[in-house]
């Protein structure tokens, strides 16, 4: 496979840089709420609700809503299948940087 | 490719750090640290030799695993009364009952090879310089931490545990008193940047009572 085609090939639900830094973040830790994704991404809420929506579409992260006493907190988890959407993608970034 | 370059090794890094953000984890450390050489204080003590080695080997480790449990406890709950409501909440990975013996046994092996290496260099230098020698190694694993996780503040914690430990040695102190000293004034310091970091955490930052 050549680099352009393997550029080409990357995923593009996290290469995305707020989705990538959500990812990176999600890969590190656990778990992690909403409050510290705002915090860590300097996003804005809705921006960072819509790039959550995304990932959790190509079922690479699991959203759930719980309680901390009265205030309702967002948890934010990847999947499986988004670690090792995570794992493939730097995978190939490294190759690709390699090899340029 | 991207337009906004993202260094993953460095979000990792500051991911990382988040655990150390408020100072909590230091101080749980210093507490153990400290029952650590409190728990020797009263074993030297003992007069009995027979007791005295089953505490060492036994009472000791034993204390040490008690205590790093129940402070593994404190700090979680300090975490979820101070820190999530107010910068967010993170959950580490636990690693799988494999890898955790693993790791165990890889924590023991390092240990046992630090003595080793310790043993050999007190074996060519004076007592004297044996509390500098220790503190040089305990401040090299705090370097090391402050490296791994990018939290600055544990070089300045590791200098302090070589200054103490250099201070140590050069008031040149009889029988096990030097450790004792050397147990509590590290623990003492990793206390003392806890809760100047959880002081200034609590400044900088408010808790969000409401949904966002």
């Amino acid at each position: 496979m050549n680099d352009e085609q393997s550029f080409y090939d990357v995923d593009r639900v996290i290469h995305e840089p707020a989705r990538l830094l959500i990812s990176t973040i999600l890969y590190t830790a656990d778990q992690a709420d909403f409050l510290y994704l705002l915090n860590a991404t300097g996003l804005t809420k809705g921006n960072l609700s819509a790039h959550l929506s995304k990932l959790e579409s190509a079922q690479y992260i699991t959203i759930e809503k719980v309680f901390r006493g009265k205030v309702p907190q967002t948890i934010c988890q990847l999947t499986e299948q988004g670690r090792e959407a995570f794992e493939t993608y730097r995978k190939q970034m490294n190759r690709l940087l390699r090899s340029n | 490719m991207t337009e906004i370059q993202i260094d993953i090794n460095e979000v990792m890094r500051n991911t990382r750090r988040y655990w150390y953000i408020d100072g909590i984890p230091e101080i749980a450390g210093g507490i153990i640290i400290i029952a650590i050489a409190l728990s020797y204080m009263l074993i030297y003590q003992i007069e009995n030799q027979m007791t005295k080695n089953l505490l060492l080997g036994f009472g000791q480790p034993a204390l040490i695993l008690l205590t790093s449990f129940f402070a593994g406890k404190l700090v979680t709950m300090c975490k979820q009364k101070i820190t999530y409501p107010r910068t967010g909440l993170i959950k580490f990975r636990k690693g799988k009952t494999n890898k955790q013996i693993q790791r165990i046994f890889l924590v023991i092996l390092i240990a046992a090879a630090v003595s080793a290496f310790v043993s050999f260099f007190a074996s060519m230098i004076s007592e004297r310089f044996l509390p500098v020698l220790g503190s040089f190694f305990l401040g090299a694993y705090s370097w090391y931490l402050g490296y791994f996780n990018g939290v600055r503040r544990f070089y300045i914690v590791a200098g302090s545990i070589v200054i103490f430990g250099g201070i140590i040695s050069w008031l040149n102190l009889g029988g096990g008193y030097p450790y004792i000293i050397l147990l509590i004034g590290i623990g003492l310091i990793w206390i003392v940047a806890g809760g100047w970091t959880l002081a200034s955490y609590l400044r900088q930052t408010q808790p969000i009572s409401e949904e966002i």
